[in-house]
């Protein structure tokens, strides 16, 4: 019955504006899709919700606006060491001098609270940074929820719902910047061996049949381990060892458009190769690409979880989920370690795979019927 | 939706016969995207012993999924039969409990598909297919069902039919597919065979072979009768009796072979004969076709849902639906020009007098 | 067909080469490698030793004599050029020696041989348990499409999607183990090591004196047949979920799926109008179709069976291959290495095949081509 289901209602409505609205009457995934594109653009504002910088200083009648720009402790007239941030945040500038760090905005409020002289800090609603410990509490570190600490600390004291927003941020971006990668390149060769066919394919295909196999998570730690693990490293390594999935699907749509009247036409009338297959053939084999991206990210996300867990992730301090769950490994008592991550990244996978379902099914709505 | 006239209120003492299978005011639904598609609204006919009935109409006009609900095999979702009767020799197949239908297909309706490619299941061997229809219905060994098998093998002639047994679907051509599929549906001898678009998907060489094989095997069985669904006029012509021409999930003609295509009394029936090529059809005259696509489902404007292609259209039809018009001679046409004619000859014959 | 398999099983050898190539090239490559660790150990060794002696003379580091480093390059084959080194590995590979791990000082390949028997016995019975439940629950989310019982059980499903199995397998841990909410089971391994570590319904049922050793530590041996199995069983049970969960919501979608669009398709019409009863048309004709896919999966999971997860491994202290592995990796055992990849890869490989095998088994247009 798909061609009944596929009925257009307006048969004017295009082909893209009929997909959109189907996905968009598709609540889970349409709503799922907004709170999460909601939730990571307002992650880049972060800092103004968890952080150490105080949003607004009020002192001698002057306002400071900590949050946009940084000021050196002794601008609020103090000269107390204790009210700028410890040695952890004192900088060395480029000569390897040392520098003065900023004013400890908590402490600061707590000053001016103490004096009562119309000076206020505003702090912003968790005063606590990704990388910011606190040890004052009795006891060692990890410490449990608490109303200072609403998920608790992690073994360093540095507060879990901080890191694991923080940590949102971070595995998004991670995801999507890897994805983006091995999209390009699985959909570059796959083109190209489809397109180009015989040997190229044959070859080709030998070639990312031997990379596919290579164990990825051993070579990626082999790597991680020597090179200076950053954020780009860690996402070309990851988008090097990723991009074979899509490359076995693109060649084998390139391969059947190829054959197709239109090519051939394209051809008769002398366009060249790349814009044959950037004008004609991709654009009718990319769909299907769209609706596996969503699990795409989910596997990335997935794998920087892992790799983070086992330490060849991103470099400390980068707030991670999984580094957090292998605390909880060492920590095995210390419950939150673990919940609290997990859930995090249940609730983001879930997100991501509802949106996922939703895309598939308005890019090819299917009406399983029964008989009887 | 009531028809004025339906066919069963005028049943004629020329068909002394009881029909076999009567289709009452048939409805069926789709539930699609963004509404309800009436696919088969308030379609009736009869079904006589050892008749072959054409059910003629473009893809899209209902005359499958009328014929699947006769074996209430329409697939839900989306599809609902949300009214109507289906009366086998009395019985209402759409009351009947859920045990009893399955008796009657394959034991007494036997059905088969446009597609021999996919109708079969390719995992198993058309022995196995077979014989699991016999056993379906009869109380019979694996060793009987095998013989029976073979023999209805024999019949729709196919060679070496006791090795073929072991064949899977894949291994055997189109056309022969399609012998197997009649001989599925004919191995526990059901009185009625419902022949979906049998040919559609075959060589033309190849499709008379499969008529002529399907005619055969009505005679051999006396008094059992064919619905045969086609798109194709000339498929009607060699092989049926009676014709129900349908447009739009409604019925729009019906009559004999003869009477249709001698005495069209639809404008769709007149535009799918002269679609048709004849011998007299000149070398460089193109052939007719009927401009403008099968109406939308959907949202059905008011009027003959043929209106907007009908050369013959008058103002009338785009506004008023016409109603199924008796004619003599056990004719039905569902246009308003029937009735204009028969008000111009009333007329005429006043003058006459 | 038996050609396409054998030709299919010849490819093996090029891939094969080709990973192991790769392989070979990323551990000679990368600095950091054994012969640098080994130097650096007799530096700090000598250092330590006779620091005062000729720490001055030597400035602080040791020299190492051209003699010892030509011996400890021989010793890791990094006295011949890359190309012979590699192919002289593949030879010796091709007798299944493996050479000798540097980190342990045991032959490769017993040290595999060893904990294959640990990582198929979790691999195995999570993988079963996995067919065993995903199966029948993928029919009945197919049969109840839409229904509550799908959206219920879709929740599950959702969760094994969500959260990768070695992280639940910590949750796990967490829960049921850390003694913090339950103290079910014990924090991984294979079996106990101690007496307390025991299952409480093996030390009731046992004598303590009995399965003590001279030094009151506990003698698993000592345990009476029953009492082992059902020490080992409790220590497999988070793990063996946590290997379930691994494929639980893959094999339970592509079943529902799979069955889900076999029964739409034509031929399930053409048997219930042959008269079928709806038990008959699912269970025999839709499912063998719709088991094609599945089918796919079990050679594909023969890698995983055999040389199992390194993380959930990783998670329970289950000393088995990934265990091995993972840990050689880090302590750039690299003849370790090259072995378990090699095995690694073969089995990959020749799973796939086993996986076409099966596939033409199932599906006939396919064996007769």
């Amino acid at each position: 019955m798909k061609t009944l289901s596929d009925a257009p209602s307006e048969p004017s409505e295009s082909l893209l504006k009929r997909r959109l609205r189907r996905f968009r009457g598709l609540r889970r995934g349409y709503y799922s899709f907004l709170i999460l594109v909601t939730a990571y653009l307002l992650s880049f504002g972060l800092p103004f919700v968890m952080g150490r910088q105080a949003l607004v200083v009020h002192y001698d009648s002057q306002w400071y606006f900590p949050a946009f720009r940084s000021y050196f402790y002794n601008t609020f007239g103090i000269g107390n060491r204790g009210l700028y941030l410890a040695k952890t945040f004192e900088q060395t500038d480029a000569e390897g001098k040392r520098v003065l760090g900023q004013a400890d905005y908590a402490a600061l409020k707590k000053q001016f609270a103490k004096q009562d002289n119309g000076n206020f800090v505003l702090m912003p609603l968790i005063p606590f940074g990704p990388n910011q410990q606190s040890l004052d509490q009795k006891g060692n570190p990890p410490y449990p929820p608490s109303w200072q600490h609403w998920l608790g600390t992690d073994d360093r004291g540095r507060d879990i719902l901080v890191r694991l927003a923080y940590g949102f941020r971070i595995s998004i971006s991670f995801a999507l910047v890897v994805t983006g990668i091995s999209y390009m390149v699985g959909i570059a060769v796959g083109a190209t061996l489809g397109y180009y066919g015989r040997w190229v394919d044959m070859l080709g295909l030998r070639f990312v049949e031997i990379w596919g196999s290579i164990p990825f998570l051993y070579t990626v730690i082999i790597l991680a381990s020597l090179l200076p693990r950053t954020f780009g490293l860690l996402a070309g390594i990851l988008a090097t060892f990723g991009w074979m999935g899509i490359t076995y699907y693109i060649r084998g749509e390139v391969y059947r458009e190829r054959s197709k009247d239109y090519v051939a036409a394209a051809i008769a009338v002398g366009e060249g190769h790349t814009s044959i297959i950037f004008r004609h053939i991709l654009p009718n084999s990319l769909t299907p690409v769209i609706s596996f991206a969503p699990f795409a990210i989910v596997a990335n996300i997935t794998s920087l979880v892992a790799l983070d867990f086992l330490g060849y992730g991103l470099p400390p301090p980068t707030p991670s989920w999984g580094e957090l769950i292998g605390q909880g490994k060492e920590n095995i008592r210390d419950w939150h370690l673990v919940v609290f991550p997990l859930v995090a990244m249940f609730l983001t996978l879930q997100l991501i795979v509802f949106i996922g379902e939703a895309v598939r099914e308005a890019l090819d709505p299917k009406t399983y019927s029964r008989l009887r | 939706m009531t028809d004025a006239i339906s066919p069963e209120a005028t049943d004629e003492p020329k068909t002394a016969t009881e029909p076999v299978l009567s289709v009452r005011d048939l409805h069926t639904h789709f539930r699609v995207e963004g509404g309800i598609a009436k696919a088969v609204e308030g379609v009736s006919f009869d079904l006589f012993p050892g008749e072959v009935l054409g059910i003629v109409g473009e893809s899209g006009s209902g005359k499958s999924v009328a014929s699947l609900s006769i074996m209430r095999l329409v697939p839900d979702p989306p599809g609902l039969i949300a009214k109507g009767e289906i009366l086998l020799r009395g019985r209402d197949l759409l009351k009947i409990p859920y045990e009893k239908m399955r008796k009657v297909r394959g034991g007494e309706i036997g059905m088969i598909f446009q597609e021999p490619m996919t109708a079969l299941n390719p995992v198993f061997t058309i022995g196995m297919q077979l014989t699991e229809a016999v056993r379906v219905h009869e109380k019979v060994s694996r060793a009987e069902a095998r013989d029976r098998a073979i023999e209805a093998m024999r019949q729709v002639g196919i060679p070496d039919p006791a090795e073929r047994l072991k064949d899977y679907p894949h291994q055997f051509s189109g056309g022969m597919r399609q012998r197997v599929m009649i001989a599925m549906a004919l191995i526990c001898n059901p009185s009625i065979l419902i022949a979906d678009e049998p040919t559609t998907a075959l060589d033309v060489t190849i499709q008379a072979q499969i008529l002529e094989l399907m005619l055969a095997m009505k005679e051999k069985k006396a008094g059992s009768s064919i619905i045969l669904i086609t798109h194709d006029l000339a498929v009607v012509a060699e092989t049926c009796d009676r014709v129900v021409v349908m447009y739009g999930g409604k019925i729009q003609e019906v009559g004999t072979v003869h009477q249709i295509f001698e005495e069209p009394k639809h404008p769709y029936t007149r535009g799918l004969l002269a679609s048709l090529p004849t011998a007299s059809t000149e070398r460089k005259s193109r052939l007719s076709t009927i401009p403008g696509n099968v109406p939308s489902i959907m949202n059905p404007a008011p009027g003959c849902r043929f209106s907007n292609r009908c050369p013959e259209a008058i103002d009338r039809c785009s506004v008023e639906e016409p109603v199924l018009h008796q004619l003599p001679g056990e004719r039905f046409s569902r246009c308003h020009l029937v009735e204009e004619e028969a008000l111009g000859q009333v007329d005429k014959e006043k003058a006459d007098v | 067909m038996t050609a396409y398999f054998l030709r299919r099983l010849l490819l093996v050898i090029p891939t094969f080469i080709g990973v192991t190539l790769i392989a070979f090239l990323i551990t000679r490559l990368v600095p950091g490698g054994p012969l640098e660790r080994e130097l650096m150990q007799i530096q700090m060794g000598a250092a330590g030793a006779g620091g005062e002696a000729v720490g001055g003379a030597f400035g602080g580091g040791v020299e190492i004599p051209e003699e010892a480093r030509k011996q400890l390059e021989k010793e890791f084959g990094l006295d011949k050029p890359f190309v012979v080194a590699y192919f002289l590995w593949l030879g010796r590979v091709c007798t299944l020696d493996f050479g000798t791990s540097y980190n342990y000082r045991e032959p490769v390949w017993s040290l595999i041989s060893e904990r294959f028997p640990i990582s198929l016995m979790f691999g195995l019975t999570g993988f079963l348990l996995g067919y065993l439940v995903c199966v029948p629950l993928g029919i009945a989310k197919a049969l109840r499409h839409g229904h509550p019982f799908d959206f219920v059980s879709s929740f599950i499903v959702f969760v094994g999607y969500s959260i990768p199995a070695w992280a639940m397998g910590t949750l796990l841990l967490v829960v049921f183990a850390s003694g913090q909410f339950l103290d079910w089971f014990p924090l991984g391994g294979i079996h106990s090591h101690s007496f307390d570590e025991l299952p409480a319904i093996v030390r009731d049922n046992v004598d303590r004196d009995a399965v003590m050793d001279d030094f009151d530590e506990l003698d698993w041996e000592k345990l009476p047949f029953i009492d082992k199995v059902i020490d080992v069983g409790n220590h497999m049970a988070l793990p063996v979920f946590c290997y379930m969960m691994g494929s639980f919501a893959t094999l339970t979608i592509l079943m529902k799926n799979s069955l889900l669009e076999n029964l739409g398709h034509d031929y399930v019409r053409t048997a219930f109008a042959k008269g079928l009863s709806p038990t008959r048309v699912i269970y025999l004709h839709t499912l063998r179709n719709s088991l094609i896919p599945l089918a796919t999966g079990l050679g594909h999971a023969l890698s995983l069976l055999m040389a199992g997860s390194y993380l959930i491994e990783w998670v329970f202290n289950i000393d088995g291959i990934g265990y091995l592995g993972y840990t050689s990796i880090l302590g750039r055992d690299y003849t370790v290495v090259m072995g378990i990849l090699a095995i690694n890869t073969i089995l990959t490989l020749v799973g796939n095949i086993i996986s076409d095998v099966l596939y033409a088994m199932i599906d006939p247009r396919i064996r007769f081509q």
